[in-house]
């Protein structure tokens, strides 16, 4: 699978990082993902849309794997039509446990517990255009498709990556094998040593055997 | 299971035990027991502390046998923290031996004379109680080692740490684990208070010589069993999420749905939840590495292995994975987003033996009454370790949420009957806060946890688009997690059985392959509605009446982020949850 951010050039940061890892060591960089990172969007188009048409996902791995997903925290029954809107923020889990976590499984049994905070179904007036949007991954979701977007490349808040890399600088080891700051090489290093802009980053990681 | 052992501390000369057939209980297992002595032998108006009241310890109808999931043990009383009935449960390995000795329930009654510590020893060869005050006030974990010498490393412990001999109304009930420690709690309700006031301060368990009990039918029971497993490890949940990051996997989740309480209830969302979510914590406790660090069971017989252990930063053990309430509780709640302060703040309730909810709740109310600060992790540790330690202030927080609100002049106090509430706001999830309000137990996240209607087939299909829906939900899930704890199951065999007919029926072969009787969805709804009945008639004799059945007047009137909700469901609505 291959992420399709073609549209994204005109409004994205000229600023990116790339990195080779080791195949071994890949699962490790998956934590830059935590707190959640950005993509472009077509303002208007469906979750569904989005992440199985343009992104690429499995659309049987979207049904069956993808059972809890919250838009701007409300929970979404019908991502056919749930709409994305620019600076949404998109959660994505698989099925959760609890009664809870049952509430908020995407058109389950429960979810008239959740009273009145679920996603509606919409569309919206700036269909088109391009946008943002937050992706946060949890769980199974994140451990599965994480090394995908990783590998597809994303945007990340500068500061989230100033801080993975300080915090595990002793644990990566020898993982990186070679990085490209600003379409230039650096040393796996050096990483520590960047003055980050104060805007988002392209990041692509891919592994090396 | 054969017997009843009636322990009489306050008999003539001395605590007795009295070996007794099982009578109008026979049958009967986990709450389905506890519920049943409580309310036909407790005078519902006697001081919770006093003689008249007993503490009931019962192992769930399929314990000891080979029924997967079956090591729940339940522990029942008059509630001092709710002055109704109560029933909490745990883990560890005290069901499965008590049942495998015979023992289908361990009743404490009366009162010693005098302030004498007591333990007790069962098994094989009977049971016996004796004085022992070089026990008190110590810890659970230098209480199970001093057993440990004295018994060997095969025995099992049900005790009590320092809150229970002080009584407090946080005190738990500690039920030691595979590894001999007293992570495994019957926590909620103050049940750990009323054994310290019947002077026990433990039960030693030895099944030395036992034998697995054998079901009526071994070749139905077999069969259902090894479907029922089958069932729970294909289902996503039970399989793969809970094994990988035990019931913590629900706090980005929660969270990101805005029904996350946070600094005491006082919003919804916490910018701090992704650094002790259970992806985090999974992270940390495999890179740390260590015996089953990020994925174990809390009982042999366990398949789904929600638990983990947690190792500290020196490598050494410090406590077991804390679940989700209990970071909820000790972390988000009281603003604090350190992982390992909260397994420090775990450590310290299960060695003094609190209900970690019931202290999260508290130290949260405290902050917000000024004690501390939200997100100061040292001043919660130096407020826990004052309940340890019995100081006045320790006393005070020691007795609960309630208390605390009305010491410091709290009106946010989270409670319903004088019980925490767990980590899920009835604001953004009304259904739940249905449960709260309306179960016998004060607010109890685990009271509707269970498979609904629409499976059961209680009453029908539910339509939760009326207005009554969400409250016909409530009822069904109570009822059949009512009749989930007295089989002894876990009750995270739902989220399975919610999802696969196959496996549903897999439980009720189980259930019936055991007995060698019929089972069917009719006869599990039976069960659950008498045993909520029964809690039910004695609440109201005990005083209790619909007013008590309300969540806290903040939740109707102070709206919360980011959804900018508040709790909707009208008091009409709650009065019908019983109508059964």
């Amino acid at each position: 699978m291959h992420i399709n951010q073609e549209s994204a050039t005109g409004e994205a940061s000229q600023h990116g990082l790339f990195l080779a890892v080791t195949a071994a060591d890949f699962h490790k960089f998956v934590g830059l993902l935590n707190t959640g990172f950005m993509l472009n969007i077509r303002v208007g188009e469906s979750v569904q849309t989005l992440l199985c048409d343009r992104i690429g996902l499995d659309k049987s791995y979207f049904d069956e794997r993808i059972q809890t997903l919250f838009l701007n925290s409300k929970p979404v029954d019908d991502p056919a039509t749930a709409a994305v809107k620019n600076n949404a923020i998109l959660a994505l889990s698989a099925a959760m446990p609890g009664l809870v976590g049952a509430t908020f499984r995407k058109g389950g049994t429960y979810r008239w517990m959740r009273g009145s905070i679920s996603h509606p179904d919409d569309s919206d007036t700036a269909a088109g255009k391009v946008g943002w949007i937050t992706v946060k991954l949890f769980n199974l979701i994140l451990k599965e498709l994480g090394p995908f977007f990783l590998e597809g490349g994303i945007w990340l808040r500068s500061e989230t990556i100033q801080a993975f890399f300080k915090e595990r600088s002793g644990s990566l080891g020898d993982a990186i094998q070679y990085v490209s700051w600003n379409g230039g090489e650096i040393v796996p290093g050096g990483i520590l040593e960047i003055e980050w802009p104060d805007e988002p980053i392209y990041i692509k990681i891919i592994h090396q055997n | 299971m054969d017997k009843i052992l009636r322990v009489k501390m306050g008999a003539d000369g001395g605590p007795q035990i009295v070996v007794e057939p099982l009578g109008d209980y026979a049958g009967m297992g986990g709450r389905a027991m506890t519920s049943a002595v409580v309310a036909k032998e407790v005078p519902p108006l006697c001081h919770p502390l006093g003689a008249d009241n007993k503490l009931v310890i019962a192992p769930g109808m399929l314990s000891g046998s080979a029924a997967a999931m079956s090591g729940r043990i339940s522990v029942g009383c008059k509630s001092p923290l709710t002055g109704g009935i109560k029933e909490a449960n745990s883990g560890g390995q005290p069901s499965q031996m008590l049942a495998r000795l015979g023992c289908a329930a361990i009743v404490i009654e009366g009162r010693p004379a005098d302030d004498t510590l007591y333990k007790m020893v069962v098994n094989k060869d009977g049971a016996k109680i004796e004085a022992d005050n070089s026990l008190k006030m110590l810890g659970n974990y230098d209480l199970v080692e001093k057993m440990k010498a004295a018994y060997g490393d095969k025995v099992a412990c049900i005790s009590i740490g320092p809150a229970g001999e002080m009584k407090m109304s946080a005190a738990s009930i500690a039920f030691t684990d595979m590894e001999q420690r007293p992570t495994r709690h019957a926590g909620r309700g103050g049940v750990g208070a009323v054994m310290g006031s019947k002077g026990l301060k433990v039960i030693v368990v030895d099944d030395e010589g036992t034998a697995r009990r054998e079901p009526a039918d071994p070749d139905k029971f077999k069969a259902a069993n090894k479907a029922f497993v089958a069932g729970l490890k294909k289902h996503p949940v039970t399989g793969e999420g809970l094994p990988a990051y035990g019931t913590n996997v629900l706090t980005n989740v929660i969270n990101e749905a805005g029904g996350y309480p946070t600094n005491n209830f006082s919003t919804g969302q916490f910018a701090g939840a992704s650094k002790i979510s259970g992806e985090a914590q999974a992270e940390l406790e495999n890179t740390r590495g260590g015996e089953g660090s990020a994925t174990h069971g809390c009982h042999r017989g366990c398949v789904i292995r929600c638990s983990g252990t947690f190792y500290g930063k020196n490598g050494n053990f410090l406590t077991k994975q804390p679940e989700y309430e209990t970071v909820w509780a000790h972390g988000g709640n009281c603003g604090i987003d350190d992982l390992d302060a909260i397994a420090e703040l775990d450590r310290m309730d299960d060695d003094f033996g609190l209900d970690t909810i019931e202290m999260g709740a508290t130290i949260g109310v405290a902050m917000e009454g000024g004690v501390a600060k939200f997100g100061d992790a040292e001043a919660a540790i130096n407020l826990l370790k004052e309940v340890g330690q019995g100081t006045p202030l320790g006393r005070i927080l020691g007795n609960g949420a309630s208390v605390t609100g009305q010491v410091f002049g709290v009106e946010r106090v989270p409670v319903v009957k004088r019980q925490a509430m767990p980590a899920y706001d009835p604001r953004s999830v009304q259904g739940i806060g249905v449960t709260y309000a309306t179960t016998t137990m004060g607010a109890d996240h685990t009271a509707g946890y269970s498979v609904t209607a629409n499976v059961l087939g209680v009453g029908g299909n539910v339509d939760g688009t009326k207005p009554e829906g969400q409250v016909e939900l409530s009822r069904n899930l109570q009822i059949a997690t009512a009749a989930i704890d007295a089989t002894g199951m876990c009750l995270f065999i739902a989220f399975a059985i919610l999802d696969q007919a196959e496996t549903f029926q897999a439980l009720l072969d189980v259930l019936s392959g055991f007995t060698g009787q019929p089972c069917t969805a009719d006869d599990v709804t039976d069960l659950g509605k008498s045993i909520l009945k029964q809690e039910r008639e004695f609440n109201a004799a005990a005083g209790f009446t619909s007013k008590d059945d309300r969540l806290p007047a903040f939740f109707k009137t102070e709206p919360i982020a980011p959804h900018d909700v508040t709790f909707g469901v009208s008091d009409e609505e709650l009065d019908s949850v019983f109508n059964f």
